[in-house]
């Protein structure tokens, strides 16, 4: 493979100022069991790649299947690259790697039938329905994708990596008087088959709080003490917060670069967010990014101050900053842009007591079943609990936590001791030039937290 | 290649289905007031379902040098594959062409002309903008073919073009947006500039909101996303075939307000998603969802009709979760095609002179986080304006609203524009045709 891409970037190197190719190959195997019948099982073979070049600062990129045109593609990228450059092209420095990245596997579910998987998931689908009679709809899915990815650049990087993902999900859906509630629960790996298993007793809570929630009253709307769990921390660390740190909006726009400037205050003391790709087993774990960057911890809040963001050579050489290893396609349609790989709120000192302690009347929130960011963000609790005179009190349901990144970062006054690593099952999604990239395997992490004045939207 | 795929597989199984797609596609990017980006992609792939034994097995490829490979696995999927007690449509019969005009083809250059241009009229507007544009043609082909006879195709090309505008100061960020698609280009780009333009200065300034019951004016962006309860949740077949969602049992019955009319229209001449047949080979079919409040029928493609003892409505599409584009890898979902709600009578100057507290709501964010299976949504205010003596008074931020699309449009309405606004839900699609509405008593939380 890299001698035809070899071949390809040999013909164009000096005729532009940067250029890459990237060749992907993979086989993925995806199946779906609702109740306890298989919804959908897919086999997926693909192979494609795309050439990005740099020209005066204009990018061209053109990504196809058809590998023997590779060099007409390159020879079109490079044009465009022509065509957009104005200014100067702007690359941070790298050492350029020749590696080749085998993928660390500790059960692989290439081994495994589909069969097998779906028998898996179907177990779980029995044990919920049996559990109340209200669970009228199970849903589980499992994915799992075996990739290649080769990476090449005119500067000399030369660099193949094996990338193992698996990600499942395990959903229960109660039902009564027409109206619905649901518990998921998700997990993954990037090295063990495993990480299907075990999830017994969790699943079981998950269909316990979906029944309980169908009595449960909606939150009255309004503005709350909330103290949330380290499911529920993690997407707020990777959504409120791991967004903004993106680097490409930065880069763009220096009045964004002053409000984010490094060092400014944005937490308390006792606020440290990083981000690593290094977490080995993790579907955060990066080796090198797809600019053949080595993947590893960056910190982005260091004592409530900005210390770091995320970053692809383009945007740390337009700030003038160091590389991260951040730059990520979702696959070889796209061009990689700044992205999280696992996002973490670094453990604190309080215990849950502490925290809950002192609150006459506010909401734990539990789990997070998605969010959306901007300046603001918005995520919702897959449940929630009212908190009376320091003691968890109620079930409630529709609890939507929304606020403004800014000063919801310095409304975090307490940070547990009791950090959880998490993986989902899912992935994130982004939109960016080039298109809306999804889902990309990410984790994050996070002890619990509390937030003072949290906006929950309700009736 | 795709009839030899077919061949192989009818082989192996009672019947078998070949989807193939081939996608074009040039784009210009503008960052920050300057061309940054083009983007050209030429990517296709094949999609094969076979039916053996009542069950399915599905496959997919983008590398028609493995056939083989495919044919094998996706036959032995069908071994353990879903329950298909369907069978694949049979002979195509053609429908009137949907006249979609000229294919826009636009050269990258003239495309930056364009974008140079727009991001000009912001840039000159205010110096301290970042400036951004789009513009992008893309062309597809689709065939399907089965093993009962149906095998055709047909290309559509469509046109987008896109302006942004961004603010940054401390404690405040403000991003606004316009956008066209359409099969032909716009017949004024600057439009779109110019009502960034608007909307940037009616958002400068930001104004407190103290939460409450307020008349609520939806933009027709907005309530395209608030009408995602309906089309992707309420009137999903394949959630009803499971028994879930407040639509079930409900063909025939008043659910919204009776000035309410949708229409599910894969057959407009002209827009984005028309298509003569969906991605299983069944042909299009304009079609009321909603008809003067009442509900007339659930989007169904093959497989969710057969579950429901219907006859699919057509809607069966290969399109990856919040994506707009088909990918032959995405498993097929019913969804709608282009989507047009039935004009009212309240002009906007009218839904804004009631003199009450009103919100003026053009884009929510988080929208897809209520629980939307019951028709409830939850919303972030990203870009929501006060209404004072009939005029956009101002942003208000920090703020969401919430509430159940059924119980709102049903009890709430007090309006609907006059005008329908070509738009599309999350900021795209596009092939949905809508008015601003109008609903009184919506509660807002805020900090205030």
């Amino acid at each position: 493979m890299f001698d035809r891409m070899d071949r390809a970037i040999a013909k164009f190197r000096k005729t532009c100022d940067y250029v890459e190719i990237r060749v992907e190959t993979s086989q993925s195997t995806a199946v779906a069991v609702k109740k306890t019948e298989i919804e959908n099982v897919r086999e997926s073979i693909s192979k494609g790649g795309c050439v990005r070049a740099y020209h005066r600062g204009g990018i061209g990129f053109a990504s196809f299947n058809d590998l023997d045109r590779m060099e007409e593609f390159a020879r079109a990228a490079v044009d465009q690259a022509k065509l957009a450059g104005g200014g100067k092209t702007l690359l941070a420095r790298t050492e350029p790697v020749k590696a080749h990245v085998a993928a660390r596997i500790a059960s692989d579910p290439r081994r495994v039938s589909a069969a097998e998987k779906a028998d898996i998931l179907r177990a779980y689908g029995e044990a919920a329905l049996s559990f109340d009679g209200r669970i009228r709809e199970t849903s589980m899915s499992w994915q799992d994708a075996f990739k290649t990815v080769y990476f090449m650049n005119s500067e000399g990087a030369r660099i193949s990596q094996e990338k193992l993902d698996m990600g499942g999900g395990l959903a229960a859906i109660a039902v009564a008087d027409g109206k619905t509630q649901a518990g998921h629960l998700g997990f993954g790996s990037s090295t063990d088959f495993g990480c299907i298993r075990g999830h017994e007793e969790e699943f079981k809570e998950e269909c316990r709080y979906a029944v309980e929630l169908l009595s449960a009253p909606p939150i009255k709307g309004g503005k709350y003490t909330v103290i949330a769990d380290q499911h529920l921390a993690g997407v707020f660390a990777h959504e409120a917060f791991g967004h903004m740190s993106e680097g490409e909006k930065v880069s763009e726009n220096p009045n964004l670069l002053e409000v984010m400037k490094i060092g400014k205050k944005f937490g308390g003391e006792i606020l440290n967010i990083y981000d690593t790709g290094s977490v080995a087993g993790s579907r955060g774990f990066l080796a090198f990014d797809d600019e053949g960057v080595p993947a590893g911890r960056i910190d982005l809040i260091v004592a409530g101050r900005l210390a770091g963001r995320l970053h692809t050579r383009e945007t740390a050489g337009k700030v003038g900053e160091a590389v991260t290893g951040s730059a990520r396609a979702v696959n070889y349609t796209f061009p990689p842009i700044p992205r999280m790989r696992n996002t973490c709120i670094a453990p604190g000192k309080s215990r849950l007591e502490e925290m809950l302690d002192g609150i006459g009347l506010g909401v734990y929130a539990v789990k997070a079943r998605g969010g959306q960011a901007g300046e603001m963000f918005t995520f919702s609790a897959a449940r929630a609990f009212m908190i009376r005179d320091g003691r968890i009190a109620e079930l409630v349901r529709n609890a939507t936590l929304s606020g403004n990144l800014f000063t919801t970062l310095a409304n975090i006054d307490m940070i547990g001791d009791d950090f959880r690593q998490l993986e989902g099952g899912g992935g994130c999604g982004k939109g960016a030039a080039g298109g809306f990239q999804f889902p990309l395997p990410v984790a994050d992490g996070a002890p619990h937290i509390r937030i003072r004045d949290v906006v929950i939207g309700g009736q | 290649m795709i009839e030899k795929i077919l061949e192989m597989a009818r082989k192996k199984a009672d019947q078998a289905e070949v989807f193939s797609i081939s996608q074009t596609r040039t784009s210009v990017g503008f960052e920050n007031g300057v061309l940054r980006m083009l983007n050209t992609a030429e990517t296709s792939g094949v999609a094969l379902r076979v039916i053996k034994g009542g069950r399915m097995g599905f496959g997919v490829s983008s590398d028609l040098s493995r056939i083989g490979e495919l044919v094998d696995k996706t036959t032995a999927l069908s071994e353990i594959g879903e329950k298909a007690g369907y069978s694949f449509p049979g002979g195509f019969q053609p429908v009137p062409d949907i006249a979609q005009g000229n294919p826009v083809d636009l050269p990258a250059a003239k495309m930056i002309g364009i974008g140079k241009r727009l991001v000009s009229i912001l840039t000159g507007h205010d110096g301290s903008l970042e400036a951004g544009a789009g513009l992008g043609c893309a062309s597809e082909t689709v065939r399907v073919l089965n093993s009962c006879g149906f095998d055709a195709s047909y290309t559509s090309s469509t046109f987008g073009a896109g302006v942004s505008a961004e603010l940054a100061e401390e404690g405040n960020m403000l991003h606004v947006h316009e956008s066209y698609g359409g099969v032909v280009e716009p017949d004024d780009y600057d439009g779109l500039a110019r009502l960034c333009i608007e909307k940037l200065e009616a958002a400068r300034r930001n104004v407190p909101i103290q939460a409450g019951r307020f008349r609520v004016i939806l933009s027709p962006a907005a309530l395209a996303d608030v009408l995602t309860a309906f089309t992707w949740y309420g009137a999903n077949g394949s959630l009803a075939a499971k028994g879930l969602g407040p639509l079930v049992g409900k063909i025939g019955e008043k659910i919204l307000d009776e000035r309410i009319s949708i229409i599910d229209d894969p057959l407009k001449p002209g827009a984005v998603c028309s298509c003569p047949f969906d991605d299983e080979g069944v042909p299009s079919r304009r079609k009321h969802l909603v008809e003067k409040g009442i509900f007339r029928g659930f989007l169904t493609d093959l497989k969710s009709a057969w579950k429901l003892g219907m006859q699919s409505s057509g809607n069966g599409f290969r399109q990856k979760p919040l994506e707009k584009d088909k990918s032959f890898a995405a498993g097929v979902a019913p969804d709608i095609s282009n989507l047009v709600m039935e004009p009212g009578d309240m002009t906007v100057d009218a839904m804004r002179a009631s003199g009450g507290p009103t919100v003026e709501i053009h884009h929510l964010t988080g929208i897809l986080l209520g629980d939307m299976t019951n028709g409830d949504f939850s919303g972030n205010l990203e870009l929501a304006f006060r209404v004072k003596d009939g005029r956009l008074d101002g942003r208000v931020k920090n703020a969401m609203i919430g509430g159940n699309f059924y119980d709102l449009f049903s009890s709430n309405l007090a309006g609907l524009g006059a005008e329908l606004h070509h738009t599309g839900n999350f900021g795209g699609g596009t092939g949905w045709f809508l008015p601003y509405a109008c609903l009184d008593d919506v509660f807002i939380a805020a900090k205030g």
